[in-house]
């Protein structure tokens, strides 16, 4: 069944539909909780806390092609909040961090760097756009950011990203 | 960049992670008490057993992982620990107040069925179950459930589900002198084997039954000692307050629908009859007591005190 018309029977209150259409995106979901958790424990409470919010709100979307855009939306606010909560700021010192997840490769860990040196928005921003292909006038939804500042703020992390990149790979 | 983001590992757990979230936001919804923001969502309240059997079968067709864990699922938090019983009765649960017994639900797994019992306080769902005691006794096939610090008991809307079921006889509330308890009856309609576990986050009691067939032969009678029968009330509780101090006291449901009070039951009516003096005697119980002869598995007779 197409997305569109799952989204609007889970609208309409259909739990299989809204079953269905969850489990298709939990791996974008828990991708997304990762990246902004860092551990697998945490990212899947995140992820349980995004499909709880999602179930008790989805009779409140209006449009069911914004589901996704919707859902993206609920998934960063829940990892953020847990963040906040959890006071698990992970930018404490640079070397603790990699007991996050010590099995990652180097590349994980110029990511993980990398995006860590962004903040908040940028770092989300440049998430949607780069590794979950998302339109920029979805992004600017989900960060309720207009257009033009979505895209400034693109730009900017991407040129901050470039340059810890270059660095860490003179380094290493 | 973008590779090492889609190389993150997805871990089995996910797909429970997601129907975790999805029966969390069953539980807030089937909270009697949380506002009612959507009529068209309540309507549905009714048919939730039934969506919730729905999910687990697409749980389990749909993700492979999911099947494995199936244990998981009638404790939706984790597991705090498993009852052992002594004689038949267990307790569990950490002292709590204001609580109510909001639902119970039963479910039947194949040879198996479970009784849910879960807790709310102030309309949100309770993370810690609610100290409680749960004793299982015979003639006829009894649990009796005793629930701490509850104030209030909306479950009781619940029975009629359980009366459905095909191993339950009966389910009724039982008159307690206390405000701050909650206490129930679940009759079986044959022997049961029993396992009682406790979760928490939330708080849920799940009671695992089963038939006994090793146990299901006629057994001869039994002579219990017990009260005249009284109209659900005052008068019940106010019976077991004087019988307090008979060892194996319970009260429970006729077969007119009447209660009364059990102070034990005996292997002979010569017994019975000696237990009944010896109780009049030490507990200086005035009131008539009687000896009924009980099958197995027979439903208590409807005893009227004599006309004075």
């Amino acid at each position: 069944m197409e997305e569109t018309e799952l989204a609007r029977k889970a609208i309409a209150g259909d739990e299989n539909s809204f079953t269905i259409l969850i489990q298709s995106k939990r791996e974008r979901l828990y991708r997304m909780a990762y990246t902004y958790v860092r551990n697998r424990e945490d990212a899947l409470e995140v992820v349980q806390e995004t499909v709880y919010r999602a179930f008790l709100a989805i009779h409140k979307l209006q449009q069911p092609q914004y589901f996704n855009t919707w859902l993206t939306k609920i998934a960063i606010n829940s990892a953020l909040d847990f963040i906040r909560k959890s006071k698990k700021v992970v930018y404490a010192e640079p070397g603790a961090e990699g007991s996050y997840a010590p099995n990652h490769n180097e590349e994980a860990l110029d990511l993980r760097e990398a995006l860590d040196s962004l903040d908040e928005k940028s770092r989300t921003a440049i998430m949607l756009r780069y590794f979950e292909d998302m339109q920029l006038k979805d992004i600017a939804d989900v960060l309720d950011t207009p257009l033009s500042s979505v895209k400034s703020i693109i730009y900017r992390g991407l040129e901050r990203l470039k340059i810890k990149l270059g660095e860490s790979e003179s380094i290493g | 960049m973008k590779q090492s983001y889609d190389e993150i590992d997805i871990p089995d757990e996910l797909s429970i992670a997601v129907v975790k979230g999805i029966e969390r936001g069953k539980q807030q919804q089937l909270q009697p008490n949380t506002r009612r923001r959507n009529r068209r969502w309540i309507g549905r309240v009714s048919a939730s057993a039934a969506a919730l059997f729905i999910v687990l079968t697409i749980g389990i067709n749909t993700v492979p992982a999911f099947a494995n864990s199936l244990q998981e699922v009638p404790g939706l938090g984790q597991l705090v620990k498993i009852l052992q019983f002594n004689k038949g009765s267990a307790e569990g649960g950490t002292i709590q107040d204001a609580t109510d017994v909001n639902f119970i639900t039963v479910k039947e797994q194949g040879d198996k069925e479970t009784i849910i019992l879960n807790f709310a306080q102030n309309g949100e769902a309770q993370q810690v179950a609610s100290s409680f005691h749960v004793s299982f006794t015979e003639y006829p096939h009894t649990m009796t459930f005793t629930v701490g610090g509850a104030r209030k008991f909306s479950a009781v809307k619940d029975f009629a589900a359980l009366k459905k079921s095909a191993r339950i006889e009966d389910a009724y509330e039982l008159i307690t002198l206390d405000d701050s308890t909650v206490r129930f009856n679940v009759t079986f309609k044959e022997a049961v084997t029993y396992e009682v576990h406790e979760y928490k986050e939330p708080a849920q009691v799940v009671v695992t039954i089963a038939s006994d067939p090793a146990r299901n032969v006629d057994r001869p009678p039994v002579y219990s000692v017990r009260t005249a029968s009284i109209p659900f009330g005052e008068s019940v509780g106010i019976a077991e307050e004087m019988l307090f101090g008979a060892e194996n006291m319970r009260a429970l449901k006729d077969k007119q629908g009447l209660y009364f009070v059990e102070t034990g039951i005996y292997d002979t009516e010569a017994e019975a009859n000696a237990q009944m003096n010896a109780i009049k005697e030490q507990l200086g119980y005035t009131d008539p007591l009687f000896v009924e002869k009980r099958e197995d598995r027979q439903i208590p007779e409807s005893i009227q005190t004599p006309a004075q």
